[in-house]
């Protein structure tokens, strides 16, 4: 029996703990939200970052972008910002010939790493501009279709204050995105941290861990490892037991004494009112395999799904007026289905 | 056997097949130990409680009264019914399926569902490049769930509580047995067991055979023996009615006793219930006035008695009760001249002096009446004069022709308990034993000793 296996799993941990050495080189603290965002990265999904200004998302993206050495486009979005803005438009040029013709130029879109900067401050037609670039990997104007280069990867960040004039993202935008994670604010220590490291004469510099002509290859070699973990069959029952039980009409979940079967979640019914949709599933088995290889494995195991849960199904639930005036977070939804579910390990 | 067709293509299992049979075996060996190991905590858990059971009721039946046994029995019946649901329930529970045996031992060995992986996955995983890897890391990780590892305990713990049940129940059962009844297991005095003493002494008596001469036990043993059941019951009841210390009761009907008596009453329990005097012939039978005891159908139609309180009392099984105050009845009864009895007249009573074994009224040896030597019924056989014993010890002679009893007298009722013996034929070699037992009563010593003739 080879071990190449465990070559390639080696390979993936180092390459992903060069990539997140480097990158907590700049940002200080924030270790949990910069390991969601490369599982999603690995994952092939995109990272709504929320959090409130200063905390250092763009920061994060930039960094990664630099660690990466991918290309990097940063989109701040705003109100007039138009979709020929973010994806590109045709342009009439002139030839030397005096001819004139129409020629696509690609917007920021086009690029490896994407910054979406306060997407919620530009219209919803704007933000669906990156519907499709973020779930096909190409851009359709004016009726031709170009394909973005792999590895593609948005980041998109929230303010979740300052909401008067924002436009907050349709549902079938935020299903998009693989994660949503929240970046807090840093602790003493890490704000002791931040003020030394970038307040002197020497700013903290990061080193790529690919060379610029092989990261994508490289990168996208991972990608394909990742997708090659083995997931058992009762694996994806547990997820798609998860997935379900955020939905509150099937939510029947939990597991109660005397009670043979399951039963619905009383607490999803009162405060959800549309429940995560099957990308919230593919997420976590995506997220799991990766997590799966940075434990070593190459199976996903329970736990795996269960550290991908929170940041894979919270913004995929959207709670009615009952939550939001009792002040239950979406977050506190899935932590409690989480909790549940892993009654019903064997 | 390779296809001769395809003679490249080898069907030797390769170094991968073979890793995973080595698995797949291990795994179905852990599952077999486990599930045989639920199969024995169940049977043990039930075994044991089934002989607990057992062992309580053997207990209850000789400790308690017949209703408690009752209860007992219903509540031990319920329990155990529980016990045994309760054990299948969770056999059940424990049980390791085919299909999630690997997924319960992944997640009891800890294997981060390694086992579980590599056995669920299709066929189209081993395409993986980290399918090898995962193969590898499950025979890494055999010893870990080997099954003698991962189920160390070869008998479940329940062995112990089914042991030690099973222990306590043969001893209780072969106690019981070797001692015949609850007397040996040291309890006190339960609800119908007032009557202990006199059952034991009575018992002592009958381990005792009497012998007529003082011969040896054996002799005494064959001679007892030899008796009919019926002269050997009637005797028993008169003795455990001559041995009763207490007051002797109104009523001593069998009812009573085991209404509150133990449930399972011993050997010896069981002769304080109406004894039946089987006559030793079917003229003896007529003479104690009682032609359908013991008979069924084949005994002859009862005769009807002049006297219907006497034959009342004839048909009256005896019974081991103290008797009444006899002298009023020696010193009243008048012999009944229509007497069924068959038994020739004595000499010295005259014919149609009294009932069965009356006629010897007159008789100087007082118990036995005259000995009929000859005569083709009277041949070896005597007739038992009890009235005569009674009343001419404690009376005057000239007291037997007063006072005739009167028929609904309690004391004609009490002497029914020695009718059977009273109106039998009994053997003349008996005639010794015979006085002897009636006589002891009167002897400050229970025992039977040995007299000459």
């Amino acid at each position: 029996v080879t071990q190449s296996g465990e070559q390639l799993i080696a390979e993936f941990r180092d390459a992903f703990a060069r990539i997140l050495a480097q990158v907590s080189r700049v940002i200080v603290g924030h270790h949990e939200v910069l390991e969601q965002i490369l599982v999603a990265f690995f994952s092939g999904g995109h990272v709504l970052i929320e959090g409130v200004p200063g905390t250092g998302k763009t920061l994060i993206v930039r960094s990664l972008g630099e660690a990466l050495n991918l290309s990097f486009n940063r989109i701040q979005f705003t109100v007039d910002l138009m979709p020929a803005d973010v994806t590109g438009t045709r342009v009439i040029l002139d030839r030397e010939d005096g001819r004139r013709e129409l020629v696509f130029v690609e917007g920021p879109l086009f690029s490896h790493v994407l910054l979406a900067d306060e997407i919620n401050r530009a219209t919803p037609k704007t933000q669906s501009a990156l519907l499709e670039a973020m779930a096909e990997l190409q851009v359709t104007v004016a009726g031709t279709t170009y394909r973005l280069s792999p590895p593609f990867f948005v980041l998109a960040t929230l303010n979740p204050i300052e909401m008067e004039g924002t436009y907050p993202l349709p549902e079938a935008q935020l299903d998009r995105f693989f994660f949503k994670v929240h970046l807090p604010y840093p602790s003493h220590d890490d704000m002791k941290r931040i003020l030394s490291s970038t307040t002197g004469s020497e700013l903290s510099k990061i080193d790529p861990v690919f060379a610029r002509e092989e990261a994508p290859m490289r990168l996208e070699e991972l990608k394909r490892l990742v997708r090659e973990v083995m997931v058992a069959p009762h694996i994806e029952d547990y997820a798609a037991t998860l997935v379900r039980a955020t939905h509150p009409d099937t939510s029947s979940f939990v597991r109660q004494p005397g009670v043979n079967g399951l039963v619905k979640d009383e607490f999803v019914n009162k405060y959800v009112s549309f429940g995560s949709s099957p990308r919230g599933g593919q997420a976590l088995i995506l997220a799991g395999k990766v997590y799966a290889l940075l434990a070593g494995r190459p199976n996903v195991a329970s736990d795996d799904i269960d550290r991908a849960t929170v940041a894979a199904l919270n913004h995929r639930l959207v709670l009615n007026f009952a939550a939001e005036a009792e002040g239950v977070s979406q977050r506190n939804v899935v932590e409690r289905v989480v909790q549940s579910a892993q009654k019903l390990r064997p | 056997m390779p296809n001769p067709a395809l003679p490249f293509r080898s069907t030797a299992p390769g170094p991968v097949d073979r890793a995973v049979v080595s698995i797949e075996e291990q795994a179905t060996g852990v599952r077999r130990r486990v599930n045989r190991l639920v199969v024995e905590r169940a049977l043990f858990v039930v075994g044991g409680a089934s002989f607990t059971s057992l062992t309580l009721l053997v207990l209850s039946a000789v400790a308690v009264s017949r209703t408690s046994f009752a209860v007992i029995t219903w509540l031990m019946l319920s329990g155990l019914t529980i016990v045994s649901l309760a054990s299948l329930r969770h056999a059940a529970r424990d049980w390791y399926r085919k299909r999630d045996a690997a997924l319960r031992i992944d997640h009891r060995a800890a294997l981060d569902d390694r086992l579980a992986t590599i056995v669920t996955t299709a066929s189209a995983a081993r395409q993986s490049r980290l399918w090898e890897y995962l193969l590898h890391e499950n025979l890494r990780l055999l010893p870990r769930w080997h099954p003698r590892a991962f189920q160390p305990r070869a008998l479940p713990r329940s062995i112990w509580f089914f042991g030690l049940s099973l222990l306590i129940a043969l001893s209780v059962l072969w106690i019981a047995t070797r001692r015949g009844g609850g007397a040996g297991f040291g309890f006190g005095p339960g609800p119908g067991r007032q009557g202990a003493p006199e059952q034991e002494q009575v018992q002592e008596q009958q381990s005792a055979p009497p012998s007529d001469d003082g011969s040896s036990e054996t002799a005494g043993t064959s001679v007892w023996s030899e008796l009919p059941e019926s002269l050997r019951q009637a005797i028993l009841g008169s003795r455990a009615t001559q041995n009763f210390s207490g007051e002797a009761p109104e009523k001593t009907l069998p009812v009573e006793n085991e209404r509150d008596g133990p449930a399972i009453a011993s050997q010896r329990l069981n002769n304080r219930g109406p004894v039946r005097s089987v006559p030793a012939s079917p003229d003896a039978a007529r003479a104690a006035g009682k032609g359908s005891l013991a008979g069924g159908a084949t005994s002859p139609p009862p005769v009807p008695p002049p006297n219907a309180k006497q034959d009342a009392a004839a048909q009256n099984p005896a019974r081991g009760e103290a008797p009444k105050a006899l002298e009023r009845v020696e010193t009243g009864r008048p012999r009944n001249p229509t007497s069924q009895s068959r038994i020739p007249p004595s000499k010295s009573g005259g014919s149609g002096s009294g009932g069965a074994g009356s006629g010897i009224g007159g008789d100087k040896d007082g118990l036995f009446g005259e000995r009929q030597a000859g005569g083709a019924k009277g041949a070896g056989s005597f007739a038992l004069d009890l009235d005569a014993m009674r009343s001419t010890q404690p009376s005057k002679e000239g007291d037997r022709d007063e006072a005739p009893m009167a028929p609904s007298s309690r004391l004609a009722e009490d002497q029914r308990l020695d009718d059977a013996v009273r109106r039998a034929q009994v053997p003349v070699e008996y005639e010794a034993i015979v006085q002897r037992i009636f006589n002891r009563g009167e002897e400050p010593s229970d025992r039977p000793r040995p007299e000459g003739k």
